[in-house]
């Protein structure tokens, strides 16, 4: 026991007196605390400690001896700590959320492992991610609930996203519970990565060979294909993602419609023909197609970058694109990376991801519910704010993605540093939210926007250091303060030897 | 057991004994009667007092050693006298407050040993102690920290100072509003022994 209830609301929280020998310093912002009804046990976590006095006369006169200032603890000096209740259990061990008060002088503890395992381990897959601050024991998520919502991890650079990505991803595909997209910026996600420590590392497709493919813009040596995308699967739509960096405006997105208006699937192919043509053969072709030629211009000018890219090709062979949604249909993990000249190109990861989700979006919404009962899909993009920002609003795929394709079982997973960023529309739209450490103030009010008790959780939030994570939301029962589990040996086994396709011993005895 | 008084003054809200002239028990001590119901009483104030009522001694100008040898009488006329509160009343195993007044001659005898460690370790016994009325008796906080200083010197060196502890963490709540006089009784307990 640390304490006992002194005062509270549902609405506010506890005031918890800790006992005269409870240091303090024993108990830390985020500590998982649980307080023992009558009938109820409510859960909380620790969201402020206070040191507090009976008699401000002490400071004048302070005690000199520890034995003194020990006597005076308890009863002229205190200490309280705030707790924030989440959830209540009744004494059949079922979860709600909080609709009563536990009565005054209740005891107040810290969680145990039952406690842990009773909110956390319930039905559905769960799932190993993480452990609270303070203890070893182990947090799990509910990897069914998880999938059938977007999703985000938030932090700043180092604070661990890609490891927890990692690791919740690699719980998805043993699990299969969801076929993953994964636009893999960094390259990270595929065969292995390479960690700060510049150790190379394994990853999703090393743990589960048979279930991912790794797709690639360029050559890559543990890529299983290399994109090409004919020319007649891109859109002036698919484009429209990428108007930034190719300073493509508005009016070259209402040419780029008309020419394929007039020129149908070939409209990419035509207008790459049209570069080095004359003003006045420009100036004819534009009023044989009726539209304004300082626009198509303009068009040919911003689009000429496309035109330069080695996996966009005129060919009539099939697109990566059906490949890969294939894969995803029949249960496959995709990662799509971007290597050699296409490292790090904006413009390549944005078209290339704009494209592929689209087309997903197109054929889940043309496919009959029985279709989609089996097929469950997570699209993964890093750097999200770049595809959701506010100022992309009606056209932007992934908007739309967040915002209606749950029902169509496609939903969005966000990585990103800069949630700020990010439409606070799509933002309402994230079920579950791993946040890991944060620092920018914007950031920070942007994650708990519209979340109740968004304010307490934003104090732990300053408490984190990278590797820890509030973690919150849809897919499991009460906020929680965790370090994700180590990323390291033991998980690489448990993920290798417990995977359903993944086990190398099967093969070995011929299985 | 051998007595150390005897109650001969029996006024409203005034109890006090005579002892002898050459021993009164301190201020602070701890005393009890021999009889039914079993009550603790503390010392609280010490007096002489001419045993006739108005007579006042008169001076004889002589050395105090010689006073006694040459005018006796100046000293059987007078008596030595203490002034006495009742703490409580032990009804078998536990501590109640006082009812009533002790009787006239009532003998009186020290609480001594384990008697008075189990009587001082008892948190009851601690609380009657602050019940005595302090606008009545203005001294009672000095008399009370004798007796708790009396009783942490009589506690082996190895539990002193938990049991020091003890006493300073009730009288921290006892005192919780008056930081200053909780200080003079944490001054007076903590002295090294
Ligand atoms: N759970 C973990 N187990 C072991 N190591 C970890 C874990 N989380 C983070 N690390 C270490 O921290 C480093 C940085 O983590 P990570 O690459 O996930 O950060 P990030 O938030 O994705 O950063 P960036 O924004 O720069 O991509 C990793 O290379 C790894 O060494
Ligand atoms: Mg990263």
């Amino acid at each position: 026991m640390i304490g006992f209830l002194k005062s509270g609301s549902v609405t506010e929280g506890f005031a918890v007196r800790l006992l005269r020998d409870v240091s303090p310093e024993s108990l830390k912002i985020g500590d998982f605390a649980v307080i023992e009804g009558r009938i109820y046990k409510f859960f909380g976590i620790i969201d402020d400690l206070r040191l507090l006095s009976s008699n401000e006369d002490v400071f004048f006169d302070p005690p000199e001896t520890p034995l003194q200032k020990l006597a005076l603890s308890g009863s002229i000096i205190y200490s309280e700590i705030q707790l924030s209740p989440y959830v209540m259990a009744d004494p059949d061990g079922n979860l709600m959320s909080i609709k009563t008060v536990p009565e005054h002088f209740s005891s107040v503890r810290l969680a145990e492992n039952r406690d842990i395992e009773l909110v956390f381990k319930r039905g559905g897959k769960p799932f190993f991610i993480g452990t609270p601050l303070t203890m070893d024991e182990h947090i799990y998520v509910d990897l069914e609930k998880l999938s059938m919502r977007n999703n985000a991890i938030f932090g700043i650079t180092g604070s661990g996203k890609t490891v927890l990505a990692k690791i919740v991803f690699s719980g998805l595909i043993r699990n299969e519970i969801a076929s993953l997209l994964i636009f893999d910026m960094h390259n990270e996600y595929g065969r292995s990565s390479k960690n700060e420590e510049g150790r190379v590392e394994p990853s999703l497709k090393t743990f589960f060979p048979k279930n991912v493919k790794v797709f690639d813009v360029a050559h890559n040596p543990d890529a299983d294909s290399i994109i090409t995308i004919p020319y007649v699967d891109v859109d002036p739509e698919d484009i429209a993602l990428t108007s930034e960096i190719l300073h493509y405006s508005e009016k070259s997105e209402e040419t780029a419609l008309l020419v394929r208006r007039r020129k149908g699937k070939e409209w990419l192919k035509f207008l790459f023909s049209l570069q080095g043509k004359t003003d006045e053969e420009l100036a004819e072709i534009s009023e044989s197609l009726g539209v304004n030629s300082a626009s198509l211009s303009a068009l040919i000018r911003h689009t000429t970058r496309l035109s330069e890219l080695d996996f966009l090709q005129d060919t009539m062979e099939e697109s990566s694109i059906n490949q890969i949604l294939n894969y995803l249909k029949s249960g496959i993990s995709v990662v799509v990376q971007f290597s050699g000249k296409y490292k790090n190109s904006a413009l390549v990861y944005f078209l290339v991801a704009n494209i592929i989700s689209r087309r997903i979006h197109g054929k889940h919404e043309s496919m009959s519910d029985s279709e989609l009962k089996r097929l469950r899909t997570v699209i993964v993009i890093e750097e999200a704010h770049k595809f959701l920002s506010t100022n992309l609003k009606e056209r932007n795929i992934f908007g739309i993605i967040a915002r209606e394709m749950r029902k169509f079982n496609v939903t969005l997973f966000i990585i990103d540093q800069r949630p700020s960023e990010i439409d606070p529309e799509v933002l309402s739209q994230v079920g579950t939210r791993f946040v890991l450490q944060m620092m920018d103030e914007s950031d920070i009010d942007s994650v708990f926007q519209g979340v109740g008790g968004g304010s307490r959780l934003k104090k732990i939030l300053r408490s984190l250091q990278a590797r820890e994570s509030l973690l919150f939301g849809f897919s499991v029962p009460m906020p929680v303060a965790m370090r994700v589990r180590e990323f390291g040996e033991d998980f690489f086994k448990e993920m290798q030897l417990n995977s359903p396709h993944g086990d190398p011993n099967k093969d070995l005895y011929g299985e | 057991m051998k007595s150390i008084g005897e109650i001969l003054l029996l006024r409203p809200s005034f109890i006090a004994a005579e002892g002898k002239r050459d021993f009164i028990p301190p201020i602070g001590s701890l005393l009890k009667n021999n009889s039914k119901p079993l009550r603790y009483l503390i010392v609280v104030d010490q007096f002489v007092e001419s045993r006739i009522p108005g007579r006042t001694p008169a001076p004889y100008g002589l050395d105090y050693g010689d006073i006694e040898s040459e005018q006796p009488q100046s000293t059987f006329l007078m008596r030595w006298m203490y002034q006495l509160v009742p703490v409580c009343e032990l009804n078998g195993t536990k501590y109640e407050a006082p009812t009533g007044v002790p009787d006239i001659h009532t003998l009186l005898y020290w609480v001594e040993d384990a008697e008075f460690t189990e009587v001082l370790s008892s948190s009851s016994f601690m609380d009657f102690l602050f019940r005595i009325d302090e606008t009545m008796l203005p001294q009672r906080n000095e008399v009370i920290m004798r007796l708790l200083r009396k009783f942490i010197v009589s506690v082996p060196q190895i539990n002193r100072d938990k049991e020091l502890l003890r006493i300073l963490t009730r009288l921290s709540i006892i005192f919780r509003n008056d930081y200053s006089t909780l200080k003079q009784f944490i001054k007076s307990l903590e002295v090294k022994i």
